[in-house]
């Protein structure tokens, strides 16, 4: 047993403090870090406010330092008592300061949750209280499975038979079955069943295949089939995912390794279960599907914005699943890209839900809905393949009436998730691009076959989040600094060359050595997200000479030329360099009373770009913003 | 004219049955006030803040409400919540107390009779919601409390308020609802339409009992003030807006 099992179960009061602790803790702690220059500043501000209307306002700002600097302070008084107060108070050196910042942003991560405490955390609140009670000592990946099994039904259900279906089945095995049927006497009850069976019009679909391997997993455990869905869920345990590993080792080539992700894949529930537990976001459409289905079976909330609803922030599939499972898997694929263990082109885009993709629509619909899981489920997929069905054609153009997803967000409003179900559908029909045909090709046999793409791969490019891109990389252009030249990463700490890394320095006693190396990690990978291509050497040039001959390299994150390989990360960086030169063009520049202030300023242009590309704004839970906006401060103040 | 209720909830019932919620209404010739504070449950002190927050919120609003209707939403944010904390600071003192044990979360209406306009301001998780004319909206959102909810005693609190002016006038009944009560008006988000329909015909004594028949853990509150009333007895000279 862990030390971390043997810790007591905490209280309501200690569950109130920690999360006191993690609440904006890394904004609040960096804006607290406020230096004997900054609080000068805001006490010149304050006189200069004299009897003007913003007096109250800067007097509020400096209140609000003194409370961060734990200065006691009396209100209502007059500016001489507040100079009095600051001259006599201990306060910290600009140089602290910029320690005290790394030192800040290393304890957030030292207490930043691992994409699967998130994922627990996520599911506990979501679970219902029997499951939470009954699956209490199950794993994170088995709780998520029984989920799947027992509200989506194994994300499987039984729809009716199309008549092409029932007529290619009766020409086979119909035909069968009736002749053993004469043959034997009516009143078996081998016969009754086979006439049950010819009688049955349904079919099972399974969105992910993973029933069949589950119920053979138990029969094996048992030495028989569970008899009902309780017992499978009281017998399936962790040794399912000891056998899909097994299954991903023996994978020993490319095309297995991919057939291992498809939804047919027979271990394909078992491997969305894990990836989801592990906090695995991967940005295929096959996931993104798993993720709907994920809202869908722990019966998550969608928020439309309509003027009578509330967000409910605790089970919003938005807020949960796209904006701060984002910011969760961001710090995982950075240090994973750091260690060389993150998969290639999987960087999380950050972009939320794709309000242009008529599937991702319809799923919305049914999560809106009061329907129970299991029929959201079913539904949503049948009116995706009705459209894909309705909408399928080798020669016409796509119905897509504008490029810009904020035409599309604008439309899904509360009244249209209110339109029943035909007219929802005949509403996608008419104003999304539901035709999944490619083109044609000439197979091996000489054949023609018609290429599609899956639902979700439609309409994927990011046209808004691009030209927001492409508007800050003109505006950078506009500025003194080449492009060339934004290859400086990280400016306030030095992470290009390992022996003079200062990280550990500026963390001054902290012990632990292994969360210093991860943390050391998350800094070089953010250092080198931001494009940092200089490798530091000794050179033989002079700084001059340097200066007149920079790096005719531009970074990834600068040049980019489609609109579906845009991030959020690659637009944050893009403004980076853009904030800077602007603001180092700028010889006026606003004179920002410390970080707390820049961070605003930061945070209030950023969030302008960041909203019209439908990324999630500017977080102060994310290290990766935080470190650059803290980045910038350090850039603008040397 | 105006209606209200406040309740422990059961969690608190079982426990010492004090009901952490406060909420107050105000009124002079110029302007009407409804206050709802929703005290921190872990702060020992949170009732007596709840209270505190209620009085310095009506009583500043009362008797200046013509300068929070013309500043911007920035200015009456920063204004109202360094008014709070210094009351809340003044009986921390006398009680000897830390300031944060009288933590809260604060939303008040101020309604001007003479212009017809009306000032929402909200800290947390209470919601404000007006119903008339065939629908009903929200003015202002609870915020987000799953990492911790934002209160009067929060430093850089006024990042997380909100402060909107909007015509009375196109409103029959306008009610603050602590998130125990608000959480019992809503399915999975939505308003409920039994609730839709009592505020509309402005039946605030059968949403008490609506709400009074379900289980609570939280305490649970609700203030409302009728417009549609304030204007028959000509107590303001709001235009009526239609549609």
């Amino acid at each position: 047993m862990s030390m971390k099992n043997m810790l007591p179960a905490p209280t309501i009061r200690m569950l109130n403090v920690r999360k006191k602790s993690t609440r904006n803790s890394l904004e609040q702690s960096v804006r607290a870090l406020i230096d004997r220059r900054t609080v000068n500043r805001k006490l010149k501000q304050l006189y200069d406010a004299r009897g003007k209307s913003s007096q109250h306002t800067i007097r509020k700002q400096l209140f609000d330092m003194f409370d961060a600097l734990g200065i006691p302070y009396e209100m209502k008084q007059s500016d001489l008592y507040y100079v009095n107060l600051v001259k006599n108070a201990q306060i910290q050196n600009p140089g602290d300061v910029m320690n005290g910042i790394v030192k800040a942003i290393y304890r957030s991560f030292d207490i930043y949750y691992s994409p699967q405490d998130y994922m627990k955390r996520l599911v506990d609140r979501l679970s219902a209280p029997e499951d939470r009670a009954a699956w209490e000592g199950d794993s994170l990946r088995l709780r998520i499975l029984k989920q799947f099994m027992k509200y989506g039904n194994y994300l499987t259900y039984e729809r009716m038979q199309t008549a092409q279906e029932m007529k290619a089945k009766k020409d086979k095995a119909m035909k069968k079955a009736e002749a053993r049927l004469e043959n034997e006497p009516a009143d078996t009850a081998g016969a009754k069943k086979r006439r049950s069976r010819r009688l049955k019009q349904t079919t099972v679909v399974s969105i992910y295949q993973g029933r069949a391997v589950i119920r053979k997993y138990i029969k094996e455990k048992l030495g028989r089939m569970p008899r009902n869905e309780e017992e499978a869920l009281a017998q399936i345990d962790d040794g399912i995912f000891d056998a899909f590993y097994k299954v991903c080792a023996a994978a020993d080539t490319w095309k297995k390794r991919r057939e291992l992700r498809q939804p047919d894949h027979p271990y394909a529930l078992i491997r969305l279960a894990d990836e989801l537990a592990e906090g695995r976001f991967r940005t295929d459409s096959v996931f993104r599907k798993g993720l709907y289905l994920f809202a869908m079976v722990y019966n998550m909330t969608y928020y439309s914005g309509e003027e009578e609803s509330v967000p409910l922030y605790d089970t919003d599939i938005e807020k949960n699943l796209f904006e701060k499972y984002y910011t969760n898997n961001l710090m995982r694929y950075i240090t994973d890209a750091q260690n060389s263990a993150g998969e290639p082109g999987g960087e999380p885009t950050g972009r939320g839900i794709n309000y242009k993709n008529f599937a991702e629509m319809v799923y919305i619909y049914y999560i809106s809905s009061d329907y129970s899981p299991q029929e959201k489920i079913a539904y949503s997929d049948q009116m995706i393949e009705q459209i894909k069905a309705a909408c399928y054609s080798t020669s016409q153009a796509h119905i897509q009436r504008t490029d810009a997803t904020n035409y599309y967000a604008d439309l899904m409003t509360g009244s249209v998730l209110k339109l029943p179900e035909k007219e929802f559908a005949q509403f996608l029909i008419q104003n999304y691009d539901c035709n999944i045909y490619i083109r044609t090709v000439t197979g091996k046999d000489g054949k023609p076959i018609e290429e599609r793409k899956s639902a979700l791969q439609l309409q994927n490019e990011q046209n808004t989040a691009f030209k927001a891109y492409q508007s800050i990389l003109s505006q950078l252009e506009c500025t003194d600094m080449p492009i060339e030249s934004c290859t400086y990463g990280l400016y306030f700490i030095d992470v290009s060359a390992e022996e003079k890394f200062d990280i550990i320095k500026c963390l001054g006693e902290e012990k632990n050595e292994t969360r210093i190396l991860e943390f050391t990690q998350l800094i070089k990978g953010i250092h080198q997200s931001l494009g940092n291509t200089v490798k530091e050497q000794y050179s033989s040039q002079t700084e001059q000479q340097e200066h007149k001959n920079p790096l005719k390299m531009i970074i990834p994150a600068l040049r980019i030329t489609r609109a579906e390989d845009v991030t959020r990360t690659a637009l944050i960086t893009a403004f980076y360099y853009m904030f800077n030169a602007q603001r180092e063009m700028d010889q006026e520049n606003e004179k920002w009373c410390g970080f707390g202030d820049m961070l605003e300023a930061f945070k209030k242009r950023i969030n302008v770009y960041l909203e019209e590309a439908h990324y999630q704004p500017f977080s102060s839970e994310n290290i990766f913003d935080i470190v650059v906006a803290f980045s910038s401060y350090a850039y603008l103040n040397n | 004219m105006v209606n209200l209720f406040s309740r422990a909830g059961s969690c608190h019932g079982y426990r010492d049955a004090e009901n952490q919620d406060a909420v107050l209404f105000r009124k002079n010739d110029r302007f009407s006030v409804i206050t709802l504070a929703d005290g921190i449950s872990v702060c020992s002190a949170a009732r007596k803040g709840a209270e505190a927050a209620c009085a310095a919120v009506t009583d500043i609003l009362v008797r200046k409400g013509g300068f929070f209707m013309k500043f911007d939403q920035g200015k009456t944010v920063d204004f109202l919540l360094s008014h709070i904390l210094y009351e809340l600071k003044k009986l921390a003192e006398q009680e000897g107390q830390a300031v944060e044990e009288y933590s809260s979360t604060i939303a008040s209406v101020l309604v001007d009779h003479a212009t017809g306009k009306m000032l929402c301001f909200s800290l947390g998780t209470s919601l404000i919601l007006a119903a008339g004319n065939g629908r009903c909206r929200v003015l202002t959102v609870p915020s987000d409390s799953t990492e911790g909810c934002c209160c009067t005693t929060t430093v850089y609190a006024a990042d997380m308020a909100q402060a909107v002016v909007t015509d009375a006038a196109a409103w029959d009944i306008v009610l603050i609802c602590s998130d125990g009560a608000w959480r019992l008006m809503y399915d999975r988000g939505h308003l409920n339409e039994q609730v839709r329909e009592m505020l509309l015909n402005q039946e605030c004594a059968r949403l008490e009992c609506f709400i009074e028949e379900k289980e609570c853990a939280d305490d649970y509150s609700c203030i409302s003030m009728n417009l549609q009333e304030l204007q028959r007895r000509q107590i303001y000279r709001g235009k009526t807006v239609s549609g």
